[in-house]
C-alpha cells in the first residue's frame, strides 16, 4: 500500500475527531452549519482518493474511475471553498453578492458532476474542444475567486485583540495548502486533501482558544482579557476612561427568583452595557455581577450623557420585566497624570461605591445584600 | 523524493502545529511541561528518521552500519520515552516517591539496552547488505513502550468515569488510532510510518485537552459552572446519592476595598486551592459563584461529614498563620439520599446547602462581634 494510503486514512480519523467535537461546542456565535460542510467535503474528497489509491494498489484503476473521481472531487472543491467563505465571513455579507457567488457555484458543481456521465464539458474527453476549455476556466476561475476572498473575509472579521500567535498560525495554516497544490502539480504528490484537513483543524483550534478570552454566559470579553488590555493600555500610555458597573441587588434575584433568572439577569445588563458603550470602547464582564468598560480619553459631558443614556435604557428595559428589577451601580474616572491603571480602576470603583449608596436609598434597599 | 522521505516531511506539519500551539501554556502548569517533551521527542524522532533516509548516500560502508545502528538504537529509546513524558502528563500529581521510580524503571532498562545495543545485537542488527533486522530480544523494546501507553490510556479514560457524557471514550480511541494503527504495521509487517499516527495523535490529543479546558474555570484551576450544571444534571438522571458541600468566601469584599482588587483574586484562588486539595480524593470541586465554591461527593454521613468539616477547618487554620489576609470559609453540607420511598430532588438539596452555609456565615459574624 503507497504511503499517501495512511496520510489520508489518518486525515479522516482527525476529521471525524474535528467533526465530533464541532458539534458539542458552539463557536464564537458562529454559523457552524458551514464548517460542518466543509468537514464533509474534505471528508468525501479524502475517501475518493483513498479508494483510488486502493484501487491502484489492486491494480484496477480504470478510466471510469478517473471520471468519477476528477469530476466529483473538482466538483466539490468549490462547496467546500464556498463554505469556508461563509463561515469566515459569518453573515456580514451583502445578499446581492452572496447569491452570485452561490449562483457560480452551484453552476459549477453540476457541470463537474455532469463531466462524469459526459466526458466533454468540463474534464476529459477531447482536450481540443471549446466546450471543454471553457469548462476548466470557469472551473479555475470559480475557485480562484472563492480562494482570493477568503483573505479578504478574514481581514474584514480580525478583531483588535489578535495578538502576534493568531496573525503567525493564520498565515503558517494558509500556506500549507499551496505548498501542497504545488508538491501535487511539479511532483505529482498527493497530500492536498490531507494538508487541508490540517488546515480545518488549526482554524478550530483558533476559534476554540479565542473563545477562551470570552464569557461563554453573556459574549463579553473576561476578566483575563481584561487585565491584558489594562496591561496594554498602561504600556502604550494612552489616556483612556474606566467604567465599572455592579449589578446591585444580584443575590436578592437569585435568592427569591432562583439562580436561573439571576443568569438571565446577568446576560440581559451584559447586552445592554455593551450595546451602549460600543461605539466607545469594548466592554468586560469582571466578576460575577462586575462588569467594566474601558474607553478613549472622555469628556465629562460626553461621560454623563452615556450614563444618562444607560440609566435610560435600563428604566426602559424594567417596564417588561415583573420579578427582580435591574438595578445598576456605576462609577467612572479618567486619567489623570501619574496614575496607573489600577489606581484608576480603584478610583472608579470608589465613585461605584458612592453611586452604590446613593442607588440603595433610592430603591430602598438598605440592608440588602 | 523517496516515499518514506515524504511521509516524514508531512509528519511534520501536524507536529508543528501541535508545538506551535502547546508552547505558549507551558507556564500555566507544571503539567503543560511534559505535553511539550512529548512532541518536542516526537520531533527529534521524525528528524533522526529523515537523516537516516541519507545515511546511505555515504562512501564508507563501515560508517554506514554504525550510523544504522546508531539511528535505530535512539529512535527505540525514544518511542520509550514519549510513551512515559505522555503518562506523566496524565500523572503529575502523583507525589508518591516510590511510583515515579517504578515508573522510571522500565525506561531506564530500554535505555540501557539500547547503550548496550550499539555492540551487542539485542534488539536489533544491521546486517552487510546494510538492512536493519530484528535481534532476539525484539519483542522487550515493543512491549515496553506498549505498557507505558496502555497505562496513559486506562488513566486517562479512568478520568472520565461517571462524567460527561459517552462520547469522551470514543473521542480517546479516535485520538489514538492513527498511533495503534501504525504501530500494528511495524510490528507485524515492518511497515514505517510510526512517526505520522504519532504526530496525528499528538495534534488530536492537544484539541482535546484545550476541549476539556471549557470546563475549567480559568482564574482558579477548578471546574467552573457550567460543568456544575452538568454534573447536577447527571446525578439527577442516574438517582444517586449524593452530598453537596457548599462555600463561600468570608471579608472578600473587606480584601478588595483595603489592599485592592489584586489581593482579592489572590484570596479566591488559594480558597479554590485549599478546597480543592482537600477533597481531591473525596469530590470534585466547582466554582459557582465569585466567591463561592461546591464539593459534590458521594453520600457520606452525617457523622462523618462533621468529622471532615472540622479536619478542613483546621487545615485552613495551619495555613493561614503568617498570612496578612486570612481565609476565612463559611460553609455547608446536606445529602441526598435514596431508598426506602424517599427520592429526593438534587437542586433542594443544594438548596439546603445553601441555607446551611448562610447559617454558618450569620454564626460567624455573631461570633466575631
Amino acid at each position: 500500500m503507497s504511503a499517501f494510503f495512511y496520510i489520508d486514512l489518518f486525515a479522516i480519523f482527525a476529521l471525524i475527531f474535528t467533526f465530533i467535537l464541532i458539534n458539542k461546542r458552539m463557536l464564537l456565535w458562529r454559523q457552524i452549519g458551514y464548517f460542518s460542510v466543509a468537514v464533509i467535503v474534505i471528508l468525501i474528497e479524502l475517501i475518493l482518493e483513498l479508494t483510488k489509491e486502493f484501487l491502484i494498489y489492486k491494480s484496477a484503476y480504470s478510466i471510469e474511475y478517473v471520471y468519477f473521481y476528477i469530476g466529483i472531487s473538482v466538483g466539490l472543491f468549490p462547496i467546500y471553498l464556498y463554505a469556508l467563505d461563509m463561515f469566515v465571513v459569518n453573515g456580514q455579507i451583502n445578499k446581492k453578492l452572496k447569491n452570485f457567488l452561490f449562483t457560480l457555484v452551484a453552476i459549477d458543481v453540476v457541470g463537474s458532476f455532469s463531466s462524469i456521465f459526459m466526458a466533454h464539458i468540463m474534464r476529459g474527453g477531447n482536450s481540443e474542444s471549446l466546450g471543454r476549455q471553457m469548462g476548466v476556466i470557469f472551473n479555475m476561475g470559480v475557485m480562484l475567486l472563492l480562494i482570493a476572498l477568503l483573505p479578504y473575509f478574514l481581514y474584514k472579521q480580525t478583531t483588535d485583540d489578535e495578538t502576534l500567535y493568531d496573525k503567525f498560525m493564520q498565515i503558517a495554516s494558509f500556506f500549507i495548502p499551496f505548498g501542497a497544490g504545488y508538491l501535487y502539480i511539479i511532483k505529482d504528490i498527493p497530500v492536498f486533501w490531507a494538508s487541508l484537513t490540517i488546515v480545518l483543524i488549526v482554524y478550530f483550534v483558533y476559534l476554540l482558544e479565542i473563545q477562551f478570552r470570552y464569557d461563554i454566559q453573556t459574549g463579553l470579553k473576561n476578566r483575563k482579557n481584561f487585565d491584558i488590555s489594562l496591561e496594554n493600555i498602561e504600556r502604550i500610555q494612552r489616556k483612556m476612561t474606566i467604567f465599572v458597573f455592579d449589578l446591585n441587588n444580584l443575590k436578592m434575584i437569585n435568592d427569591t427568583y432562583g439562580h436561573e433568572t439571576g443568569d438571565k439577569r446577568i446576560a440581559q445588563i451584559a447586552h445592554i452595557i455593551d450595546e451602549v458603550f460600543s461605539p466607545y470602547g469594548t466592554s468586560f464582564r469582571i466578576g460575577g455581577d462586575e462588569f467594566s468598560t474601558l474607553t478613549y480619553f472622555l469628556s465629562d459631558k460626553k461621560i454623563h450623557e452615556l450614563l444618562k443614556k444607560l440609566d435610560d435604557v435600563i428604566i426602559e428595559k424594567n417596564k417588561s420585566i415583573t420579578e427582580g428589577k435591574l438595578i445598576l451601580a456605576h462609577g467612572f474616572y479618567s486619567s489623570r497624570d501619574s496614575l496607573t491603571a489600577h489606581q484608576i480602576l480603584s478610583e472608579a470603583d470608589a465613585v461605584m461605591y458612592i453611586h452604590k449608596q446613593y442607588v440603595k436609598r433610592k430603591n430602598n434597599l438598605i440592608g440588602v445584600k | 523524493m523517496s516515499r518514506p522521505l515524504i511521509l516524514n516531511l508531512f509528519s511534520f506539519v501536524p507536529l508543528f502545529f501541535a508545538i506551535a500551539m502547546s508552547i505558549r501554556f507551558k507556564h500555566t502548569s507544571s503539567r503543560n511541561k511534559y505535553f511539550l517533551i512529548t512532541n518536542l521527542l516526537a520531533l527529534l524522532a521524525i528528524v533522526l528518521s529523515i537523516l537516516n533516509e541519507y545515511i546511505p548516500l555515504l562512501s564508507d560502508s563501515n560508517k554506514i552500519v554504525v550510523l544504522k545502528r546508531i539511528y535505530i538504537h535512539s529512535e527505540v529509546s525514544l518511542y520509550a520515552a514519549i510513551p512515559y513524558f505522555l503518562l506523566k502528563f496524565n500523572l503529575h500529581h502523583l507525589k508518591n516517591k516510590l511510583y515515579n521510580i517504578l515508573l522510571r524503571i522500565p525506561l531506564w532498562i530500554q535505555l540501557i539496552l539500547c547503550v548496550m545495543g550499539l555492540w551487542v545485537d539485542l534488539y536489533y542488527g544491521v546486517g552487510y547488505a546494510k538492512t536493519i533486522y530484528r535481534g532476539p530480544l525484539f519483542l522487550i523494546s515493543i512491549i515496553i513502550p506498549f505498557s507505558y501507553f496502555g497505562l496513559f490510556l486506562f488513566f486517562e479514560l479512568k478520568k472520565f468515569k461517571d462524567y460527561e457524557r459517552v462520547n469522551k471514550y470514543s473521542i480517546i480511541v479516535i485520538c489514538f488510532i492513527p498511533t495503534l494503527i501504525t504501530s500494528y504495521l511495524y510490528i507485524l509487517r515492518n511497515i514505517q510510518c510510526l512517526n505520522l499516527g504519532v504526530s496525528f495523535s499528538l495534534l488530536l490529543y492537544y484539541i482535546f485537552c484545550i476541549d476539556m479546558r471549557f470546563d475549567y474555570d480559568l482564574q482558579t484551576g477548578v471546574r467552573n459552572r457550567n460543568a456544575f450544571k452538568k454534573n447536577l444534571i447527571i446525578v439527577q438522571n442516574k438517582h444517586s446519592q449524593a452530598t453537596v458541600i457548599m462555600f463561600d468566601v468570608n471579608h472578600l469584599k473587606i480584601a478588595n476595598d483595603t489592599y485592592g482588587h489584586v489581593s482579592g483574586d489572590i484570596l479566591i484562588e488559594t480558597a479554590a486551592q485549599t478546597i480543592r486539595n482537600f477533597f481531591r480524593e473525596k469530590g470534585k470541586t466547582y466554582r459557582i459563584g465569585g466567591d463561592e465554591f461546591c464539593v459534590i461527593a458521594p453520600y457520606m454521613t452525617d457523622e462523618m461529614m462533621d468529622k471532615l468539616l472540622f479536619d478542613f477547618q483546621q487545615n485552613i487554620e495551619i495555613d493561614n498563620k503568617g498570612k496578612k489576609i486570612p481565609l476565612s470559609l463559611a460553609m455547608g453540607y446536606s445529602s441526598c439520599v435514596k431508598g426506602k420511598g424517599v427520592d429526593e430532588d438534587i437542586y433542594k438539596t443544594l438548596d439546603r446547602a445553601d441555607r446551611n452555609m448562610y447559617e454558618n456565615k450569620r454564626h460567624m459574624k455573631a461570633s466575631r462581634k
